[in-house]
């Protein structure tokens, strides 16, 4: 049963029309919507997981990057920033991903990303461009658990120097298909209003807002749909494919609209937050990636999605690191730096800083007995193992939350034996509650999981 | 045309021999299927992958299912969906040019070079089709403000719900959004909408709103539907119809939607070839003309980089009047050298510069105009034509230092069209950073040179962009890097050069060169690379553009007549 789609009663709540400011009032908390256990909705509906991707690009070294022992791990230099969050960190080494290494950085995005080959589009005589064959996990998810919220899924990214010339692959982490991407928000002050600003309801007690133009705007939406349908029975496959994205677009949309014009019950731990200064990207990362961090973390409490991703830094991504007082871009320096390469480390370093802060978020937030991060499912990988020799065996994977029980805790480090790196994401899948036995394509295709990163 | 002459094909041949993935791409003059060409030994008919990537198109870097022999046949047509620009001119040509446009819109996505051809591929993600509703209702209610709904609204309604008043907006702000004439399907549909908003806010103008912001959200709006129809003349291909050719035109040499005068040709039936050439002419002589090549330049260049591009605060400061001076520094520089009976080449050996105060800085001229104004460098100057702008030199440079290599694709990719093939997997070159036994980028990069799994691509590369290295990561010349002076000495396949201003004198006169301005205003004019039937066309192209003395105009006049910009592939993709 969907969880949004249930009513509660009479309170107002202040909203302002579509052209008017946006007000939205935060409601405490109703912990009477919660069953006597607090681990479930009073109607006995578990409260849902959440899923969501961590993305940076150039890979690591992994001699610092992997720990030195299997099972119980001590964290290695990289991932020392995550010792506060150790136990819902799981290591994933001596994976590869194994649908071809076409090209530097694009296969091993392709690859981790949706366990299928990349697709090269490279005519004669015109600069390389490549994009994805098949969606991003985190959209596979999204199609199974994104109807029920605002929002199907939430888009960030952190670093903008990301490579804009070489197609959809290098730039966009999420994708629908082919040439397909969905685009992340780069500003949190926009993340924020996109979010909490028109159209967001905290949810409570109270009667739906009722406003007329919420219903005009999803006429027009029909009106759209019928264009788009008319359309497609002139076109061939490919215009096909994407008219029809186009189609499901405006259905989330319809959807989004559906959403504020229905009142969802209070979720625990929802108020909106205060709006964030921007943060101005890469001058100052740490700042972004926290601002952004923290949004996500209220937009999941507050059930406006159960789906996220964020592209910290791009593949290939040119990112400078100025506040750790070396020069040089993120790329240049692990083809450049010589030995073993400290500033390179440190860089590593300095990003699974970052990803330590969005889970010390998400654990910040208390849900039911618990908290989000004991309820989320998290990816988080690179481009390529080493950017160096831009490798993709031995792929560095990191698996962290709870899956609501059905992730292994405390984390453990597991190391395969050239195993196919699409077994986690097929795990992943499955800690999702997704009735999926196989995974990927061609290389990429698994019916096999680690069973190790599953709660016994 | 082609330079085959027995040293560069000996070249080719040893960089091919190191190669250990892919093969230099040259985009030959004449249909060529590879396999009677020894310099490519194993190709087999690769002819280019022709227009949209989905999936079983194009995978690897051979294509697939590319023809041997080629015969001519046109690309298939494919929906292409507005770039961000187009979308704004056309909004402003459909409403007003008061109106304002956010540029919150989803970005567009580059493709083999251009905005143009990722077009032919985009799609809308869900939050593409939330910031277009957002948009949509934002114009709309600006374009119907009571002040000036005058402009748009055709009638006087006689009451909050005025149907046959409505009818006539929608037609009337229907035709010019979609492009064509509204069927009466449609007709009826945008018009229900605006009645039936009328009567839920009692409002007739609110009404309007609802149904104009319906119209901007329609694929029919978003998406140049350009599809042909069964050419009765040829049932081996389509024919795009005079209302398609409208909207092509327009988009190609306005970069905005179809004018009235435009739509009314169409809809007497008067865009026929000659027709069409008429039309070409007006487009092309209208100052409209002007700035939509900007466009072309802009993306075909990758100048839109500019605007995010990272440097070290010790490099320089990139503050916003900077980067807009560095990108119209080369365009009103290649607008001189734009018009009818004009070599645009000339843009390779010219002097002149456009600066404002901080660009005269990096520039070194001592006259420091706080608008941008032109100025002459000196005849000793060691910088000439688009080798010696900094848009040029900075967007292939990294934040603290040059990248010899990124300035060596550039030309290779953007100037000469020829593609580099992927680096090897599994390799580890160790380039080292400056220290005082290898100072200069000649010497970190001496491994790219020597290493026989870097060399086959990096010879292609590392000695043009070298050869550049009198300037730093924003263009400003210096004698020296770290201490030590510089070699600036290389050879284009088969000719020495030394230095910037004998390198772009090279490139000015390499046929290559002009081959590569036709391959690029075919790419995006028709907004997908030339396919292997197409490259009769693109022979013939080239061959006007020589005659012509290289001039643009008549390029892109000579492009709206081709077989390319008029017909379509029998099968739609």
């Amino acid at each position: 049963m969907s969880w949004t789609k249930r009513r509660i009663d009479r309170r107002t709540v202040l909203r302002g029309l579509c052209s008017g400011a946006a007000i939205s009032v935060g409601l405490p908390v109703l912990e009477a919507m919660l069953d006597t256990n607090g681990v479930a909705l009073a109607d006995g509906t578990p409260l849902p997981k959440r899923f969501g991707v961590f993305f940076w690009g150039n890979g690591v070294r992994l001699a610092q990057f992997v720990p030195g022992m299997t099972g119980a791990y001590t964290p290695s230099e990289a991932l020392m920033p995550l010792s506060k969050v150790r136990d819902y960190v799981s290591v994933i080494s001596g994976y590869d991903v194994k649908t071809g290494n076409e090209r530097g950085h694009h296969a091993g995005c392709v690859g981790i990303l949706s366990g299928a080959p990349m697709i090269s589009q490279d005519p004669r005589g015109a600069p390389y461009a490549s994009t994805f064959s098949a969606p991003s996990i985190d959209q596979v998810v999204a199609q199974a658990v994104g109807k029920s919220t605002r929002f199907r899924s939430l888009e960030v990214g952190i670093s903008k120097n990301v490579t804009t010339g070489e197609g959809t692959t290098l730039r966009y982490l999420s994708h629908n298909g082919p040439d397909n991407p969905n685009p992340p928000e780069y500003s949190p002050k926009a993340l924020y209003a996109r979010v909490f600003g028109m159209g967001f309801t905290a949810g409570g007690s109270g009667a739906a807002p009722v406003d007329p133009k919420l219903a005009l705007r999803r006429s027009v939406l029909s009106a759209v749909k019928e264009d788009v349908t008319s359309l497609r029975t002139r076109l061939g496959k490919n215009d096909q494919r994407r008219i029809d994205q186009h189609f499901e677009s405006i259905r989330a949309l319809e959807n989004q609209i559906g959403a504020s014009e229905s009142m969802p019950p209070a979720a625990a731990s929802c108020s909106a937050p205060a709006m964030p200064t921007d943060t101005a990207g890469d001058s100052n990362l740490a700042a972004t990636n926290l601002a952004m961090s923290q949004l996500l973390a209220l937009s999941l409490a507050c059930d406006q999605t159960r789906v996220f991703s964020v592209q910290f830094s791009g593949s290939v991504g040119g990112t400078s690191y100025p506040e750790l007082k070396i020069s040089g871009n993120h790329h240049s320096l692990t083809h450049d730096e010589g030995g073993d390469q400290p500033k390179v480390r440190s860089i590593t370093s300095f990003i699974m800083a970052r990803f330590a802060t969005l889970l010390e978020a998400l654990q910040g937030v208390s849900e039911g007995d618990g908290n989000l991060l004991d309820r989320s499912v998290i990816l988080a990988s690179s481009d390529c193992s080493e950017g160096q020799p831009h490798s993709i065996n031995n792929y560095p994977i990191l698996v962290a939350g709870g899956g609501g029980g059905a992730l292994v805790h405390p984390g453990v480090h597991i190391k395969g034996a050239s195993s196919n790196a699409s077994d986690v994401l097929l795990t992943l899948l499955q800690a999702m509650d997704l009735q999926v036995s196989t995974f990927g394509q061609k290389g990429g295709q698994t019916s096999r999981t680690v069973s190790a990163l599953r709660r016994a | 045309m082609r330079r085959n002459g027995p040293r560069s094909r000996a070249l080719l041949l040893l960089v091919l021999s190191a190669c250990t993935a892919g093969q230099i791409e040259n985009a030959p003059a004449q249909p060529w299927d590879g396999s009677n060409d020894p310099a490519f030994p194993g190709a087999t008919g690769l002819a280019g992958s022709g227009a949209a990537s989905g999936p079983g198109t194009s995978t690897g870097s051979a294509g697939s299912g590319a023809s041997t022999g080629s015969a001519p046949k046109p690309a298939a047509a494919t929906l292409r969906k507005l770039t961000v620009e187009q979308y704004q001119n056309s909004v402003h040509d459909l409403l007003g040019a008061d109106i304002k446009v956010a540029d919150d819109l989803e970005p567009d996505t580059a493709q083999n070079g251009f905005f143009a051809v990722g077009a032919s591929n985009a799609t809308i993600s869900p939050a593409g089709a939330e910031k277009l509703e957002r948009v949509a209702y934002d114009v709309a209610a600006q374009a119907l403000a009571p002040a000036r709904r005058a402009q748009l609204v055709p009638c006087t309604p006689a009451a909050v719900s005025d149907s046959s008043c409505a009818r006539k907006f929608v037609q009337k702000l229907g035709r010019r959004a979609f492009r064509r004439p509204l069927t009466d399907a449609e007709l009826n549909r945008y018009t229900k909408l605006a009645d039936d908003s009328a009567g839920a806010l009692k409002d007739f103008h609110a009404g309007l709103e609802f149904a104009l912001a319906g119209l901007l959200q329609s694929p029919n709006f978003l998406f140049r539907v350009e599809l042909g129809e069964p050419d009765a003349k040829d049932p081996a291909r389509r024919a795009y119809t005079p209302f398609e050719l409208a909207s092509r035109l327009s988009y190609a040499l306005w970069n905005t939607t179809p004018d009235d005068a435009l739509l009314d040709a169409a809809q007497s039936g008067k865009l026929d070839a000659a027709g069409l050439t008429t039309a070409a002419d007006r487009l092309l002589s209208d100052a409209r003309a002007k700035s939509a090549l900007d466009n072309f330049h802009v993306e075909r260049l990758n100048l839109g980089e500019l605007a995010s591009l990272d440097k070290d605060s010790g490099v320089i400061d990139m503050t916003d009047g900077l980067r807009a001076a560095l990108r119209d520094d080369v365009l009103r520089t290649f607008a001189l050298f734009a018009a009818d009976g004009q070599d645009f080449l000339q843009v390779f050996d010219s002097r002149t510069v456009f600066v404002n105060a901080e660009l005269a800085d990096v520039y070194g001229l001592s006259n420091r105009p706080s608008n941008l104004t032109r100025a002459e460098l000196g005849a000793n100057v060691p910088r000439l034509g688009l080798l010696g702008k900094p848009a040029f030199l900075a967007l292939g440079a990294h934040a603290t230092e040059t990248s010899p290599t990124l300035r060596g694709k550039y030309i290779r990719e953007r100037v000469l069209c020829q593609s580099i093939p992927a680096p090897p997997a599994n390799v580890v070159p160790v380039l080292g950073e400056p220290d005082p036994s290898a100072p200069t980028m000649r010497d970190r990069l001496r491994v790219h040179a020597t290493d026989a799994s870097c060399s086959g691509c990096h010879n292609l590369m590392d000695p043009l962009g070298l050869a550049l290295e009198h300037f730093d990561p924003i263009g400003r010349y210096r004698d020296t890097d770290h201490g030590a002076k510089l070699d600036v000495t290389g050879n284009l396949d088969g000719e020495d050069f030394d230095g910037a201003v004998e390198l772009a004198r090279l490139l000015r006169d390499d046929p290559r060169t002009a081959e590569c301005l036709v391959r690029q205003a075919f790419r995006y004019t028709l907004g997908h690379v030339e396919t292997a039937g197409e490259e009769a066309q693109i022979a013939k192209l080239i061959g006007e553009f020589e005659k012509s003395g290289h001039a643009l105009p008549a390029l892109l006049r000579a492009i709206a007549q081709s077989d390319a910009f008029r017909y379509a592939a029998k099968e739609t993709l």
